[in-house]
This record gives C-alpha cells, structure tokens and sequence, in this order.
C-alpha cells in the first residue's frame, strides 16, 4: 500500500508511504479528486516521502485549485526540507499552505 | 563449488547459549570467533581489533543492537553486520537495514543460513573493496545506457547515477537526481509518448569537476525556443513545464539539439 487514508474531524488525511514518488503506483490525481466529492478539506503527509517530482507538484497544485473552488482548501505537511526547498523552486509555497504538523494543518482547516 | 571465504568475527549476544552455538559453528567453518555478552563491552573490543564481519544481537539490556551497528558503523563504515533478531520483529529489522546492516537472522538461528548470508557478507565485502580500488584511479567516467522507453526502469539507473554521484563526491546530488528523473520521464512520457516500442538513449559522463548527462528520446522533438526560455509564470497552475523549469533551476547548464528530443545538462562539483 503507498498511501494510507484517515479521518479526522472531517478532514481527509493521505499519509504517502513511499520513499519515492517513482514507486508510487496509485494515480493520486484521481484519488484526490474522487474524495473532493465528499470533503473540501485534504491534508496530505509527505513524512515517507524523501524524494519528489514534478507531477507531484502538479496535482499539489490542481488539488488545491480544486478545493479553492469549492470554498476548502488543501495542506501539506511534514515535507522534508529537500522538498520544500523544491516547493520555493516552482513557488508552490505561495498557493499551498505547509505545515510541520498535523494538528497546526486541522486547527487552520478548521477554521475555514 | 568455489572456496569459502573466512574472517575474524565479532559475535555479540547476551545470550550465553547462541554465542556457544554460534561460536561452535563459526569456528568449525574455519572462521576466527570473538564473543561477547555485552554491548558496551564488545565495542571496546572492535575498537582494539582487526574484524571482517559483526553479528550482534537486536535486544540487550545495556545496548541494544541499532547502537552498536550505529557505533561500529562510525569506526569501521564498511564492516558487514549481521542482526540477530525475534522472529516478527520487523520494525527494528528495517531500522537496522537502514543503519547499513549487511542482512538480519531470525532466532532460532538455521545454521545453513548462517554460512549462506556470512559467505554473501564476504562476498560483497570483497567486491566492494574491489570497486573501491579501481575508482580510486579513475579520473572520469563516461557510462552510456540504451534503455526501454518505461518509467519503471528509472530506479536502477538513478542507483548506478546516485553511487557514481556519490564516488565523485558531488554534494549537490539530489538536485542532479532530480533533474535526470524529469528528463527521463519527459523523454519517456513525452518525447515518446509511453511507447514500449522506443528507446531512451542515456549518457552519462562523470569527472571529478562535473557531471554531463544527455538523454535522447525517439520522438518527433519539441520546439527547442520553448524549452530554452520557458520560465515559470504567473500562472502557478500551469499544467506543464514545470519538469523543464525545475531541471533549469538545479543544473549549471542545459542544452537542446535542433529536434528538440535531447537534452544536454551538466552540473560542476561544489
């Protein structure tokens, strides 16, 4: 399994459990967006992750449009500093909110 | 059958019973045995003597068996070790892998397996060192792989670019890494629009200064004006370029021929 689905008061939470996102089988576009049929608001924990890509960052960013549209919003959290460092390249920190935990992302959401 | 490779080694274990049976076994293979019931102990011994090989146990009660790969590791970073561990205690066996454990053992010990996975240690030692000796002289490298067009044969190529990297000391190695994982999946995903059929030509050359990769696809191409100059705009949500922006953004320089289906990126050593 490389990625892992809770519930939290409502907030849909994928812990991603690959090292690497070239191992990661699921299409995490599509997943993402079937659950933004029930919920609008989604953390996603990269703790696993240590290496990223640019599809990645591209359904970081479609997720969140998707969820700006319909009034939620999207948080990552625990994202290496390697891979935040790949967010400021592509300024994907400016659109998406990142945390370092996972009660400092429900507190914001909950608050939407 | 090819003859069997002994050693000096260190076995460590509080319990009295595995380290007779094991020392027995060992010794009776032609192996050099020092044993040691206790951690803090057997690290003082390692430190004041020459081994091929450690096999410890996971669970002691003065130091558990991830210290002293980790101290052992410290001295010695190419000692293979063995991790003696309860069967089911999966948690603490990847941790040790991860520490740079050789293999574990489940308890009771299999004899076979013990001989099998300490010939292996010794074998992958000795070819490592191998390995070590002959990059010791090697002044550049020039590696050049034609490879089935499919994402999936990315892992084993980023392993040979990631140790090379490494070998050469590149600091900056995980920007490198990233950049030859996009161009790899463009030219597999784009360039050759996921065809089993095509080939992804790779080229890799390695000096101590820098590294120069190029990878070639079999596609039509792209028009080059449009990869050189591509900038990230305004528009965050852009659905592509993003691959070429951030190959852009971590090498020193970047490339295009004429068809636009190669790409030519180099990155000199910190």
């Amino acid at each position: 399994m490389s990625l892992k689905t809770r519930n939290k008061d409502g907030i849909l939470i994928f812990d991603v459990e690959n090292e690497d996102m070239q191992t990661f089988k699921d299409d995490l576009r599509i997943i993402i967006e079937e659950a933004a049929k029930k919920t609008n608001k989604i953390i996603i924990n990269l703790k696993e992750l240590q290496n990223i890509n640019s599809h990645l960052i591209g359904v970081i960013s479609s997720s969140k449009r998707l969820l700006s549209s319909l009034n939620g919003d999207l948080v990552v959290i625990n994202a290496t500093e390697k891979i935040i460092n790949v967010f400021k390249v592509v300024h994907l920190n400016k659109i998406v909110k990142i945390t370092s935990s996972e009660k400092e992302a429900i507190d914001y959401l909950k608050k939407l | 059958m090819a003859d069997k490779i002994t050693g000096n080694i260190l076995v460590i274990d509080d319990d009295e019973s595995i380290l007779r049976l094991l020392s027995k076994f060992l010794k009776s293979e032609g192996h050099k045995v020092v044993t040691d019931m206790n951690g803090i102990n057997a690290l003082e011994v390692f430190k004041n003597e020459k081994f091929d090989l450690v096999i410890t146990d996971m669970y002691m009660p003065d130091l558990d068996g991830l210290d002293i790969i980790r101290n052992i590791k410290d001295i010695d970073q190419n000692i293979p070790i063995i991790v003696l561990t309860a069967a089911g205690s999966i948690t603490n066996v990847v941790q040790s892998l991860k520490l740079g454990a050789f293999n574990y053992m489940a308890k009771p010990v299999n004899i076979n397996e013990v001989r099998e996975i300490i010939q292996k240690a010794f074998l992958t030692n000795a070819a490592n060192r191998q390995q070590k000796n002959f990059y010791a002289f090697l002044q550049s490298a020039v590696s050049v792989f034609k490879i089935k067009s499919a994402v999936e044969h990315l892992e084993e190529i980023s392993y040979y670019l990631n140790n090379m990297l490494v070998f050469y000391g590149f600091s900056s190695n995980w920007q490198i890494q990233l950049a030859f994982t996009e161009a790899f999946t463009n030219a597999v995903c784009h360039g050759n629009n996921s065809s089993p059929d095509k080939f992804v030509l790779c080229e890799i050359a390695f000096s101590r200064h820098e590294v120069i990769i190029s990878i070639e696809d079999e596609g039509a191409g792209f028009k080059v004006p449009d990869l050189k100059n591509y900038q990230l705009n305004d528009d965050i949500y852009a659905g592509s370029g993003r691959g070429i922006f951030l190959i852009n953004s971590y090498m020193d320089s970047v490339e295009f021929n004429d068809k636009g289906n190669r790409i030519k990126m180099s990155k000199k050593r910190d």
